[in-house]
């Protein structure tokens, strides 16, 4: 297991959506929002993430916002964002063959088109990784989570909790530093339980932190650490920027 | 009055045929990368963004007389690409075609990256980031993914290409065996009073049309069946 100390640092961070919703994405301090904008708001914060932490707070409280900017897909409107003293704006940009930073695997996937074998090998050969290692990082990974019946579907075929399965297995293949999950059990049946003590050991084994925003009791029990989100985030209705700093 | 001989009708439509495809290839190389980066689905919002898109826009609607008459004033003998002795040449009528088609395969997929309500193209955006594509390995997918978008713009281009007539006649010169295109015969033989070579030839190229519009049709749905 990877022991060095990987952390987020957030300094006076500011994020709206109001920023998107015109289309634009300027960072000016102090500018104005429209009224009845979400928004959030760190103005520090120091996380170590060697162990899996879980990102608590009711709905809309920018739980999946939060973990977008660990995850360098979105941009804050002022601050800085930074994993292991790199910068994560802009996106850090990947040396070749090495590994994304963090990895973020959305609530409702995207799947490649192709079956799902390609969907999983995809990122692989972003990587640059030789097909005889890569084939060998893939059957650990399907016999972790029974992808056995998925390879050879297209994928227009998969239910919802396949398709969660699939985009669990192939963000592990990426093999971040940190692993951002949301939502990853809400269309998962009963076994979800295993696949989740499963993917927990495969991550520890393989020195991958968690990061997971969900409301599953079962995933919360297993995560150490807890960060709730909505004291950071508020919803503005005011006209005026600054009620909540 | 001069009739066309058969073999010179084929000749003419297998050139208008090869013009086409041809420009249609250049400006999917050049306008696919560009389309895919001004659609980019979180636009930096910057003022040069926002004038490219339009500039873009506009330039869909440019007459094509009007880039006819500027390629000629660059490319004749007194003109500052006078030396390169275009003028008159298949190529130059290539590049003409290429250059109108381009902001059509441009607009086509930054109008259909930015469908309002389509959230699957921001997925697909961040899916491709987060998992660690970028440069051609991120363009690639992107062209993989939305291949229909790609189809599409290169039908658009393809028909508009095949149709232009002004632009051919400026600066290829309507020259016999050389540069004549279909659009271009059936502009004469109608000035010279030959309507039903005219007529003949019309129904020829949009056969053609409609024949190579099947044809990319077929292509997108083999692809689709591959998945």
């Amino acid at each position: 297991m990877d022991m060095r100390r990987k952390c987020f640092l957030f300094k006076d961070v500011f994020f709206s959506y109001a920023s998107f919703q015109n289309g634009r994405r300027d960072r000016i301090p102090g500018t104005p929002l429209p009224p009845e904008t979400f928004s959030l708001s760190i103005p520090y914060l120091e996380l170590e993430c060697s162990r899996p932490i879980l990102v608590e707070g009711p709905n809309g409280s920018g739980k999946s916002t939060f973990l977008k900017l660990c995850g360098g897909l979105l941009t804050p409107r002022q601050g800085s964002i930074s994993f292991e003293g790199t910068p994560l704006f802009p996106f850090p940009s990947r040396a070749p063959n090495r590994s994304p930073f963090v990895v973020y695997v959305h609530p409702t996937p995207y799947l490649f088109k192709g079956t799902g074998r390609d969907n999983l090998l995809l990122p692989l050969g972003w990587k640059g990784v030789p097909v005889q290692e890569g084939e060998r990082q893939l059957a650990k990974v399907i016999s972790l989570f029974n992808l056995e019946s998925l390879l050879d579907r297209p994928y227009w075929a998969f239910s919802s909790g396949e398709a969660q399965r699939l985009a669990l297995g192939r963000a592990l293949l990426a093999e971040p530093e940190v692993l951002l999950l949301d939502e990853p059990t809400t269309a998962l049946d009963r076994e979800a339980d295993h696949l989740i003590d499963r993917l927990l050991g495969y991550a520890e084994e393989r020195g991958i932190s968690l990061m997971v925003a969900s409301h599953d009791p079962l995933m919360q029990r297993r995560c150490t650490t807890s960060l709730d989100i909505s004291r950071y985030s508020s919803f503005h209705i005011s006209e005026h920027q600054g009620d909540f700093s | 009055m001069n009739t066309i001989a058969w073999y010179e009708i084929f000749e003419i439509s297998g050139r208008s045929l090869l013009f086409a495809l041809a420009a249609t290839l250049f400006a999917l190389l050049v306008g696919v990368p560009a389309g895919f980066a001004l659609g980019h689905p979180r636009p930096c919002g910057s003022t040069l963004h926002r004038l490219l898109v339009s500039l873009v826009g506009a330039l869909t609607a440019l007459p094509t007389v009007t880039l006819g008459l500027v390629l000629y004033l660059l490319f004749s003998r007194s003109g500052p690409l006078g030396f390169l002795d275009l003028l008159y040449k298949p190529g130059l009528v290539i590049f003409g075609e290429t250059l109108l088609a381009l902001p059509l395969v441009i607009h086509h997929l930054y109008s259909g990256l930015h469908r309002p309500g389509d959230s699957r193209t921001l997925l697909l955006h961040e899916t491709l980031i987060t998992l660690g594509a970028q440069g051609p390995g991120y363009l690639w997918a992107m062209i993989r993914e939305k291949s229909p978008l790609v189809w599409g713009a290169a039908t658009l281009a393809f028909g508009r290409i095949l149709g232009e007539v002004g632009l051919v006649m400026m600066v290829g010169g309507n020259i016999r065996f050389f540069t004549r295109t279909m659009t271009t015969t059936i502009a004469l033989e109608t000035s010279r009073g030959n309507l039903p070579e005219a007529v003949l030839l019309g129904i020829l190229l949009v056969a053609m049309a409609l024949a190579v519009n099947i044809l990319f049709h077929w292509f997108q749905q083999q692809e689709e069946k591959m998945g």
